[in-house]
């Protein structure tokens, strides 16, 4: 097996190879997933982190490329950035916004210092140039976090916690860590194409029952029962797909945790190998990335909306009561209501994204997990990596069906919304 | 000129100088021959990621093995052979494992106890073992004495080859049939579900938490002892469990004289206590006797700590008493699970160690902060015995891990890093990097003097017991036959060490050593010896030498005499015969024997009670229900829950029958109501439409008086709480006129303030014919630390206007309590005031003016609850008591050390920040761990990328100048309760109520002569279940009766009648048609009536 995954890492590395200056965006946003998985940002906050920086590197870019629409008065309270009183190198300053709006979001902005101080070597050898172009980021950056800053992040960080709920379909806190429930408040943060959170809906979840013949204790079942195969291939479906940014290792008093990339940011690797793949140019690397973004981050909020507002308890919790006291899902239940499931939304919606832009391509090949030791996985299609990447949930035990199928809906939804409401095209 | 001088006691108890040798010496193994090492190899099959309780050390056993009149030492090991050494006199000692024959065998060897039982004289070695996935390599051992200097394994052949995961064994005749018996404590290997309550249906249709139904070489055994063989009688006794358990007292916790079992537990899994039925059953009570317990129970003994001739438990947790060590290592406590873990019966557990007071019987109070003891780091063994011979027991405790296996920044990144690393492809790292990446630190052990009044003084560096160490079994016995305890402690991957005690060196402390043994020569475990000196002191212990930490005492009961050269000794033996031998000379072993005892009937004490609780023939039948509010939800960094205060009372005969009635408020959502006095001393309920029309209102503060001048006694009710941040409307001060015949009814002209209070006090200050009224802010809802506005409200005719007040009196503070009191004697009553961050303030009545500017107490930043104004010396002057926080918590500080806390909104984003710190070490740091701080300010993520960067972060180190600068100080130094003497025209003396006073948060006082002597006497109740978890609940109040002895002295009669051990939070005098009684109103529980009997 480590032969396998040697040999197929000696195959990647041609392909991934840091290459030429004008894959600096790829090499952006890799970075940036590395630095939200040291910080263990959460997958909404870690869709925020990844939409902002994106978008600081778009808008400088349209002042590059005629052909590139801003973002600005397209999407809510952004009004056009400042424009360059000097000769600048677009691309240093799209890098430098990129960096700069990350820096200002994530925690360990040294990480971020270092790799900036490593792409130095692709850029002119002007200094003025240079000096110009990063003042230039600065000033980008600084406009558009007094944007950023009024999308209620701060003020919904000391809101009121998750209370529970004491009614039987409420969600309620799991094993092992039984933390508070992530973002509660997550459904106030300002989308960027409708006034409120919820402008998606969601098909209404099936009404909670414990009775034996209802199609909600049969949905759990099912849950049990595919867990009970014990089918390897689901099983490493799961894992592949886990993707939790913070999962607990018990050990008695030794307890620590694994950080994986997040739903969203798997997305974005996927995204990543995509434009590699095409050798997509500055313009258009800038596009995808971008809008790919927006689809996750208004994923999270979407689904989001629905979690709080249907606030359902997930299967582990259900199924000990009823069907397996002390049974545990393959992977663990993550710290949120179970609908709809979030990789589902997510999936969906950055798939149906890049169908639009490389509606052709196939075979999709994703390399990204090789960090935790797994093999590459080769789709037919982006769609057909979302499906999988939903039904993961299921195999993992930590989601009922309805939320899969519901969930990729809603995420599909949430992408057309976007393309109605967003040109990125003169 | 206001005369208000304080004279504070000094409270500093100065340590008695020591002698210039240090109290113990350690000696070399060059000296004294013992060169064991409990040497631990990691390796990729025995880690501490495979099992968990790897680095939990080995036990060491002290006994005379050959009867040669001088202890010997055995040690096991886990991985490597277990060692005895003979011991040769003056502290030389002999390896003679090989000539034995007890190296222990295959397997991991964890607890070792030396008992003769076969009971023929000669002690004989029992080995626990664990950890092995092989039973064959954890069947337990049993090392029969030969006689001869050699021993043979018989625990096959006497039914105790137990192959359970084993940690220690008990032995102790539990049947009292003369033999002894055993109980083995064994522990789950499933280290995974350390932390998980699993859910389910239960045959009552309820969600309940799943039963382990796993017993098989998990359970603690119980194997009693027939004719020298052991069965199994656990089911049959009840005592199949599930636990991991590290430690177990067998012991006397009801006071019937029969052994209980107390079972500590690691993990979620909370401690037992199983009373002995007296029929071969025992029955789980731990909650009947304990208010609280340890989360990660650990090592424990039970011994009296401060001859009151009740056993004291102390249970051992893991959390450092450093400041840097506490917030690298400590996980911050969740609300929402510690709220399922009660619900689902769990227990209240903390992490944090527990001396639980056993006070005659009553439930037993944890008085480990105030004790000192709270925090000793990763601790295994506590041996509560008396070191140094003043008569008094101290108490060593061993501790360290050989690595730290809970540190944050390894949990949350490094081993992630690691285990990454691990993943990439060709790398060469391995699994043992994975556990390298665990600091190791050894830290020192200690050593806890007894100073009496139940503090200690942590002296180890002077008594030369501080080496760094990981420290695990530890044993004591008098090796050199000097007359004090030496110390024997088995130490992971370095050697043992060897002390010798140099107490007896100081001919000044004597001692009297006791054997209790039967003809046979067998030691009767189980005789309860007391002894008396002239000094009218008495000690009592009780025989079981297995306690502490996997580890077994020389069965010889050592008590210390100090000065004392003469005793008089008492042997109760387990057969209820008894002897007395008066006059026994110092600095003498006694051997006793239960054949020339005789049967002493015991002697009854006599009911002195002076109050009986009648609250049941009273048909008293009121429940202070509280509203489901979690405040840490949006106010992670409270020290407790404010909306959990109530509930607020106030007596009054409303209906003019010349009979007292009460009014006690509700909760939100709960109305207020008005109960009232009938005729045999018993209370209806009133129906009072417009304080049902107001229930939506949490009450804070009532009280009656005659509003509107008509005679009859109106109601004021003040709202309090902390359940509805930024709604105004939701705290209206309310009056409700009385028509006279104590029906209720919202006053319609009234002044519109809304405050949450606490604090109302009504008096005619103006003298003009009116009473007035002073509302005390408490809190600003959902913003705390934000001061509330406090009203003076000026009465005439019925009508009520905001009088105009000094600004400082208006933001006086959090206020918690006011009176109106002339404390200067010129004929006008001034307004006292405390509160929570506040001194004592008095606002001088000018003649009718009060707009004069607060006067404070200086050094009395406390955290008061209440104030009680009355003559507690009968000398016709009004005396103030005033009740506090207390000593007994986390919040510890003094007036050179005080807690301060910052409030501002730091990160400007709405929400208030409050940040408390207090001194560890000279040094000032926010009490809250890195993960509570973080979610209340999430700018500071940024500057505290990780645990330990925040680790020794003081408030400068948190926040820039110009923050401090702009922030509001808060500071309190002073937390005992205390008492005011009056010596006139303002002149008060100052002195702190007896510690048992300061054990718990006083939030109610009275006064009365309760046994009628002419001097007044002192009841105080109170607790605070509400405080955060880091802290955990404070409640080691049972109510106070202090008796008057005149001179302004006090002192404690515990079997008084007044028993309130719940959330006391009012006590209120009641007249009942032909005596007085109280009222006592808690949070969340039956309000109770208690009665004065003469």
């Amino acid at each position: 097996m480590r032969k396998l995954i040697s040999l197929l890492v000696i195959a990647l590395c041609c392909v991934c190879s840091d290459g030429a200056a004008n894959d600096y965006l790829n090499r952006c946003n890799l970075k940036l997933l590395d630095v939200i998985m040291e910080d263990i940002f959460s997958p909404p906050v870690a869709g925020r982190i990844q939409v902002y920086s994106n978008i600081a590197a778009y808008e400088v870019l349209c002042l590059k490329y005629n052909t590139l629409h801003s973002l600005s008065r397209q999407i809510t309270h952004l009004q056009a950035i400042p424009k360059p009183t000097k000769k600048i190198d677009y691309a240093v300053a799209a890098e430098c916004a990129f960096i700069g709006v990350a820096k200002k979001l994530v925690y360990s902005e040294h990480l971020l210092d270092s790799f900036l101080n490593a792409e130095k070597r692709y850029w002119p050898k002007n200094p003025a140039l240079i000096q110009q172009s990063t003042a230039y980021a600065q000033t980008v950056t600084q406009y558009l976090f007094e944007w950023i800053k009024k999308d209620h992040y701060i003020e919904t960080r000391t809101m009121q916690r998750y209370v529970l709920n004491d009614s039987l379909g409420a969600w309620k806190p799991t094993a092992p860590e039984y933390n508070n429930a992530l973002e509660p408040n997550w459904p106030l943060i300002r989308s960027f194409v409708a006034p409120r959170s919820d402008y998606v809906k969601a098909i209404p979840n099936i009404p909670y029952s414990e009775d034996k013949t209802s199609l909600y204790y049969q949905n759990a079942l099912a849950v049990y029962l595919s867990d009970q195969e014990k089918d390897s291939s689901k099983i490493n479906t799961a894992l592949y797909w886990d993707d939790n940014p913070n999962t607990a290792v018990v050990k008695g008093h030794a307890t620590y945790f694994i950080h994986k990339v997040t739903p969203g940011g798997h997305w974005m690797k996927i995204t990543a190998q995509a434009l590699r793949k095409v050798k997509a140019n500055e313009e258009q690397s800038a596009e995808v990335f971008t809008l790919v973004s927006i689809a996750i981050f208004e994923g999270f909020l979407s689904c989001w909306a629905e979690k709080f507002q249907s606030n359902s308890v997930r299967p582990e919790t259900y199924i000990n009561r009823l069907i397996d006291a002390k049974w545990l899902p393959l992977i663990e239940t993550p710290p949120f209501p179970e609908y709809t499931s979030g990789h589902s939304v997510v999936s969906a919606a950055a798939s149906s994204m890049l169908t639009h832009f490389f509606p052709k391509m196939y075979p999709v090949v994703d390399s990204s997990q090789m960090y935790l030791g797994l093999a590459p996985r080769t789709f037919k299609s982006f769609r057909d990596a979302s499906d999988q990447a939903s039904v993961s949930r299921f195999y993992g035990g930590i989601h009922y069906m309805p939320s899969l199928d519901n969930g990729a809906l809603q995420g599909r939804e949430v992408t057309g919304f976007i393309l109605d409401k967003i040109k990125t095209r003169r | 000129m206001i005369r208000f001088t304080i004279r504070l006691l000094c409270l500093v108890c100065g340590l008695k100088g020591f002698a210039q040798a240090p109290q113990f010496t350690a000696l070399s193994s060059a000296t004294s021959g013992i060169d064991f090492v409990n040497g631990i190899a990691e390796n990729k099959q025995m880690n501490i990621l495979g099992y968990e309780y790897l680095y939990n050390g080995a036990g060491v056993s002290i006994g005379d093995i050959n009867n040669d009149g001088l202890p010997d030492i055995y040690f096991n090991a886990n991985m490597t052979p277990n060692k005895l050494y003979l011991n040769l006199g003056n502290m030389k000692f002999k390896d003679v494992t090989a000539e034995a024959g007890v190296a222990g065998g295959i397997g991991f060897k964890t607890g070792v106890t030396m008992a003769d039982v076969n009971g023929d004289g000669w002690l004989d070695i029992y080995i626990c073992k664990s950890a092995s996935t092989k039973p064959d390599e954890r069947r337990n051992m049993l090392y029969i004495n030969n006689r001869n200097g050699t021993f043979t394994d018989r625990a096959k052949e006497m039914g105790l080859d137990d192959a359970s995961y084993s940690t220690q064994a008990y032995f102790q005749d539990m049947d009292f049939d003369g033999d002894l018996d055993l109980y083995l404590l064994n522990h789950p290997y499933n280290f995974q579900e350390a932390k998980t309550v699993f859910l389910k249906y239960g045959s009552s249709g309820k969600l309940e938490a799943v039963k382990e139904t796993e017993s098989e070489y998990v359970s603690d055994r119980y194997y009693e002892n027939k004719a020298g063989h052991f069965s199994d009688r656990t089911e049959a006794a009840g005592l199949l469990n599930y636990g991991f358990g590290l430690s177990a007292v067998i012991g006397d916790f009801n006071a019937d004289l029969y052994p209980d079992i107390y079972v500590c537990n690691d993990y979620i899994h909370p401690d037992k206590l199983y009373i002995n039925n007296r029929n071969g059953t025992y029955t789980d009570r731990v909650d009947d006797y304990f208010k609280h317990m340890s989360y990660n129970s650990m090592g424990s003994d039970y011994a009296d700590i401060n001859n009151d001739g009740f056993p004291d438990l102390l249970v051992l947790d893991m959390l450092p008493e450093v400041n840097q060590r506490q917030k690298q290592l400590k996980v911050a406590q969740n609300n929402d699970q510690f709220a399922k873990m009660v619900q689902y019966g769990f227990g209240k557990q903390y992490v944090k160690n527990v001396l639980q007071l056993n006070h005659e019987n009553k439930i037993y109070s944890d008085i480990s902060y105030y004790a000192g003891m709270a925090f000793t780091d990763w601790s295994w063994a506590p041996l509560i015995a008396d070191f140094d011979n003043d008569g008094k027991k101290d108490i060593f405790i061993t501790n360290g891990l050989l690595r730290d296996i809970s540190d944050m920044d390894v949990a949350k990144y490094k081993l992630d890093s690691v285990i990454k690393e691990l993943n990439k492809p060709g790398d060469q790292q391995s699994v043992y990097d994975l556990f390298q990446v665990f600091p190791s630190v050894k830290v020192p052990n200690y050593f806890f003097k007894n100073n009496g009044s139940l503090k200690f003084t942590n002296v180890a560096a002077e008594a030369g017991l501080n080496t760094p160490s990981w420290s695990a079994g530890a044993a004591y016995g008098d090796l050199d036959l000097d007359g004090d305890l030496d110390l024997i402690v088995n130490n992971t991957n370095e050697q043992a060490f060897v002390y010798r005690n140099n107490s007896s060196d100081n001919k000044q402390s004597k001692y009297i050593r006791i054997r209790c043994r039967d003809a046979a020569g067998k030691d009767v475990y189980g005789a309860r010896v007391t002894v008396r000196t002239l000094d009218g002191v008495e000690q009592v212990q009780w025989l079981e030498p297995t306690r502490g930490y996997l580890s077994s005492h020389d069965p010889v009961l050592h008590f210390g005499l100090g000065t004392q050269s003469a005793c008089t000794v008492k042997v109760l033996w387990p057969n209820s015969n008894s002897q007395v031998l008066m006059d026994q000379k110092a600095n003498q072993t006694l051997v006793l024997h239960p054949e020339t005892a005789e049967f002493q009937p015991g002697v009854e004490n006599p009911d002195n009670r002076l109050m009986r609780d009648e609250t049941a023939s009273s048909l008293l039948n009121v429940i202070y229900s509280e509203n489901e509010y979690i405040d840490y939800k949006l106010e992670p960094l409270l020290p407790r829950r404010y909306s959990q205060s109530g509930p607020c009372m106030a007596v009054a005969d409303v209906n003019g029958d010349g009979l007292e009635d009460f009014f006690i408020g509700g909760a939100a959502g709960y109305e207020g109501q008005v109960y009232r006095q009938k005729v045999n001393d018993r209370f209806d309920k009133t129906y009072q439409p417009a304080l049902v029309a107001d229930k939506r209102f949490e009450d804070g503060a009532s009280r009656f008086f005659d509003a509107d001048g008509d005679g009859d006694q109106d109601l004021m009710v003040a709202c309090g709480g902390n359940e509805f941040p930024g709604q105004d409307k939701m705290y209206p001060l309310r009056l409700y006129i009385n028509d006279g015949k104590g029906n209720f009814s919202r006053a319609a002209e009234f002044p519109e303030i809304s405050v949450s209070a606490k604090a109302l006090a009504i008096d005619d200050y103006d003298q003009d014919g009116d009473p007035d009224v002073f509302v005390g802010g408490r809190i600003v809802p959902g913003h705390y630390g934000l001061v509330p506005e406090s009203y003076v409200l000026k009465n005439a005719q019925g009508k009520f206007t905001k009088e105009v007040i000094h600004a400082e009196l208006k933001e006086i503070g959090m206020v918690t309590a006011a009176e109106w009191f002339d404390y200067d004697g010129d004929g006008w009553k001034d307004l006292l005031v405390v509160g929570e961050w506040m001194p004592i303030s008095i606002v001088k009545n000018n003649r009718g003016d009060m707009s004069s500017k607060p006067l404070s107490l200086a050094g009395t930043h406390g955290w008061w609850n209440c104030i009680k104004i009355a003559d507690i010396n009968a000398d016709g002057q009004k005396d103030m008591l005033f009740g506090n926080y207390g000593l007994n918590s986390r919040y510890q500080c003094s007036a050179n050390q005080p807690l301060k806390m910052l409030v501002s909104d730091f990160d400007q984003n709405g929400s208030t920040d409050c940040v408390i710190t207090a001194y560890n070490n000279g040094v000032s740091y926010p009490m809250a761990l890195r993960d509570n701080l973080l979610d209340q300010m999430v700018f500071l993520k940024k500057k505290f990328l990780r645990y330990h960067q925040y680790a020794n972060a003081t408030v400068t180190d948190i926040f820039t100048p110009e923050q401090i600068s702009r922030a509001r100080e808060f500071s309190a130094g002073w937390m005992q309760s205390i008492m005011a003497i009056n010596k006139g025209k303002g002149d008060f003396t100052i002195k702190p109520l007896p510690e048992s006073a300061q054990l718990f948060t006083v939030q109610a006082i009275d006064v009365a002569d309760l046994n009628q002597d002419g001097h007044p006497d002192i009841l105080l109740t109170g607790n605070d279940f509400s405080a955060e978890l880091e802290t955990g609940r404070l409640d080691a109040g049972n109510g106070l009766t202090l008796m008057g002895k005149g001179g302004n002295q006090f002192a404690e009669m515990i079997e008084s009648g007044f028993y309130t051990p719940g959330d006391a939070k009012v006590l209120l005098p009641i007249q009942l048609k032909t005596k007085l009684a109280w009222l006592v109103g808690g949070n969340q529980e039956a309000v109770r009536l208690f009665v004065q009997v003469r």
